[in-house]
């Protein structure tokens, strides 16, 4: 073992802790902007000597109907997050179960895909929401959503099956079971930490969605992430509201985050999403 | 895993059945519709009109396509080398044993990558805003002047520079740290017993077990750079700001601002093949990796 100074362990925890501050420094400015009065906040949101604290920008922001705005946020990427991974689940496992022809170019066209950016289907999405009536409806979000969802988490379940060990299958298939059945029965329930992680990334991938909200959806039914855009101005912000709905906006994946941070890192590193 | 051969079954276009066509439907239909358009004037309502390379054409020569380029380009200049550093520095200081709090710390860096970009947005606003910012005052303490960052066209990509950069260092610092928990032990101490200075023992050990997370950290920090839209769009509250434009920007502009859905869907395509361009890397080594299993 390489023996350790004191003075190395003291300077590399100071560093890491500086790095680490000034990294929440930002957060930490949103929260303070929030719960502060305005001349206080352009005065100096840090500046803690004669603080005052207030709820009244929350309660602005949600007489301002911001309570729909995250409401719609829950629907669509919960929903989001379940359809997906229903489907993706049981494609994966075809994957890995299954030989077929075609295989390995319906894999690579998958591959591929899941760099595509969101730009790159508007055009076609919306004149395809205006003949089917999709438009404005969050039932249209949510399928676009599961679609632009299903590239990664194939690709993620399916190296998750392929480290299961073949015995699990044998055993079914002498008791009867289906293809499908395996699947839900046997599977499932194994794969279940790797379904979680996939769960969490793409729920609050989900819930950070802004292009696809402002272009198929008309404001009254835009989620938090895209509804805070009415509180801006470039050049006159009423930065109570403004950050009070900021911090409304990432309570719900913040603390799905916190409680789920082993499966989110997991899902981050494991499949390649961003 | 044993793989059947029986693919003309129920069971199995039940599994694969319903991801085709969704992925069909809403992926794939709409990027090959989208090059079909791009040879296309249209307004989105009156019937399309074949126009062949024009929209091409008049895409070089369009002012705002060069803005959004420029754009593009120093984002892309900038954020790729920043991003790629300091995860690596990052991950190597929070893989160290001896930092006190490391999951804490770990939980810190991921905090921006979880919040949706407009919050994220919103921060930096009030981080560089001329009267009431922190970093102006840290500037003018520093002896400096404050600036109207955003405000000002010339230095309002800074902006979004900082803006994403503190979004996505948790990503690189986090795929960094995968690939260095990956490494095992006594490589590093064998180098060391070898006589290894720490430089050595960083360029020649390190960085080559490194190099599958290096190259996940570069190629997806690239697409996500490319595709920036979102801290562009919060600051349209009062119009349009063109002088930030980049490419996913001007596709969205140039089809809900002026209805040119035949040249915007030429910008989109011109967007998803830089995109490709940038993925193939690592798209190449994701499939030989597949081909090994």
């Amino acid at each position: 073992m390489v023996k350790v100074s004191m003075k190395y362990k003291v300077t590399i925890n100071i560093v890491a802790w500086m790095i680490g501050i000034m990294l929440l420094i930002p957060l930490f400015g949103l929260i303070m902007a929030s719960i502060r009065p305005f001349s206080e906040v352009v005065s100096g949101w840090w500046i803690l000597k004669n603080a005052h604290f207030t709820l009244e920008n929350y309660i602005d922001v949600l007489n301002r109907g911001f309570a729909r705005n995250i409401l719609n946020s829950i629907i669509i990427a919960g929903f989001a997050t379940i359809l997906p991974l229903l489907v993706s689940g049981m494609a994966a496992y075809g994957f890995t179960s299954f030989s077929f022809p075609v295989k390995t170019m319906l894999f690579l066209t998958l591959v591929a895909i899941q760099v595509v950016p969101q730009q790159a289907v508007i055009i076609p999405l919306l004149k395809l929401f205006r003949d089917l009536g999709l438009y404005n409806h969050m039932y249209g979000i949510i399928l676009v959503h599961s679609a632009f969802a299903l590239p990664w988490t194939i690709f993620f379940l399916r190296n998750f099956f392929m480290s299961i060990p073949k015995d699990y299958e044998e055993a079914a298939k002498i008791d009867g079971l289906s293809s499908v059945g395996i699947y839900f029965r046997i599977i499932l329930p194994i794969a279940l930490p790797a379904i979680i992680s996939v769960a969490v990334v793409q729920f609050i991938f989900a819930w950070q969605d802004l292009f696809f909200a402002i272009t198929l959806l008309r404001p009254e039914n835009w989620p938090a992430s895209a509804g805070i855009t009415k509180f801006v101005s470039r050049y006159n912000p009423n930065w109570g509201q403004l950050t009070a709905a900021g911090v409304l906006t990432i309570l719900v994946p913040l603390l799905v985050y916190i409680t789920l941070q082993k499966y989110y890192m997991k899902g981050v590193s494991g499949g390649i999403k961003g | 895993m044993g793989e059947r051969k029986d693919y003309l079954t129920k069971d199995f276009f039940i599994l694969m059945t319903p991801a085709f066509i969704l992925l069909f439907i809403f992926i794939v239909y709409p990027i090959l519709n989208t090059f079909y358009l791009s040879f296309f004037k249209w307004d989105g309502f009156t019937p399309p009109q074949f126009v062949g390379l024009q929209n091409y054409e008049k895409m070089f020569d369009y002012e705002l396509f060069r803005t959004s380029i420029k754009n593009n380009v120093f984002l892309f200049v900038t954020f790729l080398p920043l991003v790629t550093l300091l995860g690596l520095a990052f991950s190597i200081l929070l893989h160290n044993r001896e930092v006190v709090g490391r999951n804490v710390l770990r939980g810190i860096v991921m905090l921006g990558m979880v919040m949706p970009l407009t919050v994220v947005g919103i921060v930096w606003m009030l981080l560089l805003d001329p009267r009431s910012g922190i970093i102006n005052k840290i500037i003018e303490l520093l002896g400096g002047s404050p600036r109207a960052w955003i405000q000002d066209p010339s230095t309002a990509i800074y902006f979004v520079l900082l803006g994403s950069l503190w979004a996505w260092l948790g990503f690189s610092t986090t795929v960094f740290l995968a690939g260095l928990e990956g490494i095992d032990k006594e490589i590093l101490e064998a180098a060391i017993i070898d006589g290894a200075n720490p430089w050595q023992k960083f360029r020649y050990v390190l960085l080559p077990l490194l190099k599958p997370a290096l190259i996940v950290v570069v190629t997806m920090s690239s697409i996500y750079i490319l595709k920036v839209f979102d801290l562009i769009f919060v600051l349209s509250a009062e119009s349009p700001p063109l002088y930030l434009s980049v490419l996913a920007y001007l596709v969205y502009y140039e089809a809900f601002f002026r209805y040119r859905w035949g040249f915007a869907a030429a910008v989109a395509t011109f967007l998803t093949v830089a995109v490709f361009v940038f993925s193939i890397g690592m798209l190449k080594r994701m499939i030989q990796e597949r081909r090994v299993e």
